[in-house]
């Protein structure tokens, strides 16, 4: 039963009563009745006391009012309470952001049918292994055909498409896949019907599934969309299914089936397709990497041109799509982590302290009856409130933390949209917290009982053998550690971060302009109309005020989310041996206008595209230095007669090499220049071509004016992606930019805690023993010579952590190693730097409470107050 | 009635409170007061008892459903808490005084004159 305690005492208060009456009817005065009555009922207090305790539910009562008290307290100190909460909620909310972009990126298996046993089939070169490729066409089927161990394979190919050209333009990626692809995923067609066999055949293969975002965002989501047609570069298409939502593979807005060509049938050089597969039940990675090396060496003996010197790769496909962003969140999951124990130091210090400055009113709790347990739960639930502010407002910030990230996008991590807060991730905050709390708890225990609470009355302070190894030398030696850690990985970070800014791009990026345009077949079905357009296009911008010089290339530099670039294989002519693999492979790039002088790509040898280039003309390529190297030098290669297998689409014409020009970083910044070939735009008219526009001013203010002009030569054109190039480097660099300062940020953080926390300690540590300071300099101690005590006694301990720290971070070198270029993760000189700085803070730190010790006041300290 | 004593006493002394207990409000239903009363009373003011060690003992006696307890109002229209004996604490009673009564038949077995002796 839930009896109250005031219905208790309310009862006892009725008896008094009762029995006061009685007592008048007996005779008793009545001014003398009520106190007769209580000298006859006993100690009232004693039995509301054993009442109270006989009660199950007291247990409740107490944590309510510690509660109470514990936020009291708290308030009383709303500063140190405020800086605790948002020390901690920094801490746990950073921690459990990275946890969710670790959860959603690498570990959430991907959203397909039993996801483990999809595996990425392609091919690596056996002399170069960093080149990596996919399949042609007639190697696709071949593999289709003889191997065993995967149950279904399916090709896919990223492709551009522009939407309804006469209505509302809009340019999106796409896909080009075999038609069983969604089967083989497991992926629903939610509305329609997914690819059948026959639409990839030529002539039927106009049918386009949408992804369910593309649907909603540009049709409405009306579901009289399938079965109509919608226009794709120009041609119709008929809208035969929607997929479900949340389908990605690649980041597709929608596909279409991919067809074979007789001559890809047959043509082996170009490599343009992605091939995943699913493995049989019986079949393992090793497997079936064994099996295709054994189909891709009797393809390399029958077709050496094209497939000699390839090794097989299969590896499981969420591999593939994580790839490197693994080890970057692990760094930056790893350095959260460690943040977070800084900060739970520095608060568990903070405790400490404010626990001892609360010695008296403890003590008075425990001569007033409190038992120990019950002064450490009301310590505890100090603590317990502080973790749970912390948590709550810690969850907010990673609420906010990962929707950032999940905006940041695919080209910044893969798989970010899916970054979101959910129960695995509350979860996991929780169990921080619970950590958390539990340290506290046992570290207030262990307070509690080196209180002294007996002493602490007489205002003495416990003494303490000098020299001995304290929990508090603890604290110390692990937030310096910790924070010397994290400080030299952000040095290494940003010296690796200005190596890669200093690089040679090949290119000036800055005071340029770039725009895509597209063709579609309609009205630039030939050869000369798409080549008028762009030679009226480039006419008018070169003579329009503010325009230094015009370009188009097919590639932008850096450009973000490219997908492969075409890549070909030069064969020279008359050449011997078949070369495979090792034939030099080059991103295949058209160029027209003054491309090279726009971008201030130097020609080094040679010559470059000019009116006499034109189409019947003798074909012409330019290589750059890379290519012209792997072919023979610089010099040598002018004039050579070549081939270009792939790539182009079947076209055999025979070119000579003309010119040679600079080497350009076109895929990404930080791996060497690849091999580039540029062919002439009057000889390879694509429907989809950048311009470059060099201007004088910034590029930024011309954008209005280039759309006017490109709209004077033709109005249905709308231009693309129009942003200066520069801001294309900047966004290539953007994701190591952002590892870095958020590795720097928290190294900051480190470095402010771990000399908070330092100054701190020494502080309170001098408090402490301040009799014997007092002593010390009434004995006749100089000034020197209590500072020197009581900062030898810091440094002891700031280079223990620095100690500790060093090695540390020297066995943990090795995963950032993927992380820095041109740097070796043990650079003596960023150690250096991180040591300094750390010792510098450290120093400081220790130095306010040795000047303050040294000037205490011996006659204060000895009246002990 | 403290805490310091030795539990066969404590536990001796707490049946017997029961038993009074029980006993009285077996006539009828009654509050604590009058309860304190007539245990005086009754037994011509032998049976002194602290009225304050009354209620844990009422307490206890309601946590075990022996007693059922109910504000209600007392014959000088003073607000009160009456206690009634349920139907367990009727077989309770019946049990105790047994037991009771075996207690006082054994020290009486001893404590009484030995024809031999006298």
């Amino acid at each position: 039963m839930h009896r109250s305690q005031d219905d208790f005492e309310e009862e006892i208060r009725a008896h008094l009563e009762l029995e006061a009456d009685a007592l008048t009817r007996e005779g008793v005065a009545a001014v003398d009745a009520m106190s007769a009555a209580r000298r006859r009922f006993g100690n009232a207090a004693r039995a509301s006391e054993t009442f109270y305790l006989s009660r199950s539910g007291r247990w409740f009562d107490a944590l309510r009012s510690d509660a109470r008290l514990g936020v009291r307290v708290l308030a009383r100190a709303p500063l140190t309470t405020a800086v605790a909460i948002v020390v901690l909620a920094i801490g746990i909310g950073a921690t459990t952001a990275l946890y969710a972009a670790i959860s959603a990126v690498v570990l959430r298996p991907l959203p397909f049918r039993t996801p483990d046993r999809l595996v990425a089939v392609g091919v690596q070169s056996r002399n170069q292994t960093t080149t990596r490729a996919g399949a042609s066409a007639a190697d696709f089927l071949d593999w289709q055909d003889q191997l065993r161990s995967v149950e279904a394979l399916a090709a896919y190919r990223a492709w551009g498409y522009e939407l309804d050209s006469d209505v509302e333009p809009e340019r999106v990626s796409g896909a080009r896949v075999t038609p069983d692809i969604f089967a083989m995923l497991g992926v629903t067609v939610v509305r329609g019907r997914s690819f059948a066999r026959d639409d990839a055949m030529e002539g039927r293969e106009h049918v386009v599934i949408l992804s369910d975002s593309l649907w909603r965002r540009r049709y409405g989501g009306a579901p009289a969309l399938v079965g109509s047609n919608i226009r794709l570069n120009g041609a119709p298409y008929t809208v035969v299914g929607i997929v479900a939502a949340g389908t990605m593979l690649p980041d597709a807005a929608l596909w279409t089936p991919l067809v074979f060509a007789p001559y890809e049938r047959t043509q082996r050089g170009d490599r343009p397709l992605t091939v995943i597969g699913r493995l049989t039940p019986s079949a393992t990675f090793t497997s079936a990497a064994q099996e295709l090396q054994r189909v891709m060496r009797e393809l390399g003996e029958r077709y050496p041109d094209a497939d000699a010197g390839w090794d097989a790769r299969v590896i499981a496909l969420q591999h593939e799509i994580v790839g490197d962003s693994r080890q970057a969140l692990l760094v930056l999951f790893v350095a959260t982590c460690s943040l977070l124990a800084v900060a739970c130091a520095n608060l568990a210090n903070l405790l400490l302290a404010r626990g001892v400055a609360r010695r008296r009113e403890l003590a008075l709790r425990a001569a007033l009856g409190a038992s120990h347990g019950r002064v450490v739960r009301q310590l505890v639930t100090e603590s317990a409130i502080l973790v749970c502010g912390g948590v709550a407002v810690g969850l907010v910030f990673a609420v906010l933390a990962t929707r950032w990230l999940s905006a940041l996008g695919p080209e910044f991590l893969p798989r970010a949209q899916a970054i979101a807060v959910d129960a695995t991730v509350i979860a996991f905050a929780g169990g921080l917290a619970i950590l958390a709390g539990a340290g506290l708890a046992s570290l207030t225990g262990r307070l509690v009982r080196t209180l002294h609470i007996g002493t602490a009355m007489r205002g003495a302070t416990p003494a303490r053998a000098a020299g001995m190894f304290t929990l508090r030398d603890l604290f110390v030696v692990a937030q310096v550690a910790v924070a010397l850690v994290l400080l030299v990985d952000g040095e290494l970070l940003v010296q690796s971060f200005r190596r890669i800014q200093r690089l040679e791009l090949g290119f000036v990026p800055q005071g340029m302009l770039t725009a895509t345009i597209s063709l579609p077949q309609g009205r630039y079905q030939h050869a000369e109309q798409r080549m008028q357009f762009f030679d009226a296009a480039m006419d008018r911008l070169s003579v329009t005020p503010g325009v230094q010089s015009v370009g188009i290339a097919s590639r932008v530099p850096l450009a973000a989310g490219a997908a492969a670039g075409i890549m070909s294989t030069i064969v020279e002519d008359g050449e011997g041996e078949h070369r495979g693999a090792d034939s030099p492979r080059a991103a295949t790039v058209v160029v027209g206008g003054s491309y090279f002088s726009t971008a201030r790509i130097p020609l080094i040898a040679g010559r470059s595209f000019s009116s006499s280039d034109r189409p019947g003309a003798p074909g012409v390529l330019i290589v750059d230095r890379t290519l012209a190297r792997r072919l023979g030098g610089e010099r040598k290669v002018i004039g050579m007669r070549v081939h270009i297998a792939g790539g182009t689409g079947g076209d055999t014409t025979q070119r000579e090499i003309i010119g040679v020009v600079g080497a350009v970083r076109l895929a990404n910044i930080v791996d060497d220049p690849e091999a580039v070939l540029y062919l002439p735009y009057s000889q390879t008219s694509w429907p989809t071509m950048n311009l470059f526009v060099r201007l004088a001013t910034d590029p930024r203010a011309f954008t209005q004016s280039l759309r006017s002009v490109i709209a004077s030569v033709d109005p249905t054109r709308p231009l693309y992606n129009v942003r200066p190039l520069a801001d294309g480097v900047d966004r290539a660099m953007a994701s190591r930019r952002f590892q870095m300062l958020l590795l720097t940020g928290f190294a900051m953080s480190a470095l402010l805690l771990a000399t908070l926390g330092v100054y701190g300690i020494f502080t309170f540590s001098v408090m402490e023993r301040r009799r014997e300071i007092g002593i010390r300099i009434a004995l006749g101690a100089s000034v020197v010579q209590v500072r020197s005590l009581v900062l030898r006694h810091a440094l002891v301990r700031i280079v223990a952590g620095l100690l500790v720290g060093a090695v540390v971070a020297v066995s943990v070198g090795g995963l950032l190693r993927g992380q820095l270029y041109g740097l070796s993760p043990w650079d003596w000189r960023s150690y250096f730097a991180a040591l300094a700085l750390l010792a510098v803070a450290g120093f400081a730190a220790s130095y306010v409470p040795a000047w303050r010790a040294s000037r205490t006041n011996p006659l204060l300290v000895m009246r002990g107050s | 009635m403290s805490t310091q004593d030795s539990a066969p006493r404590d536990e001796l002394l707490r049946g017997t409170l029961d038993l009074l207990i029980l006993r009285t409000v077996a006539f009828g239903p009654q509050h604590g007061q009058g309860i304190a009363r007539i245990i005086e009373q009754r037994s011509g003011d032998t049976l002194l008892i602290d009225h304050g060690s009354l209620y844990p003992a009422l307490q206890r006696l309601e946590d075990r459903a022996w007693l059922r307890a109910a504000w209600g109002v007392s014959a000088n229209n003073r607000r009160a808490r009456f206690y009634t004996l349920t139907a367990a604490g009727r077989r309770q009673l019946t049990a105790e005084l047994g037991r009771w009564q075996r207690l006082v038949a054994a020290v009486n077995l001893i404590v009484s004159p030995d024809p031999l002796t006298e």
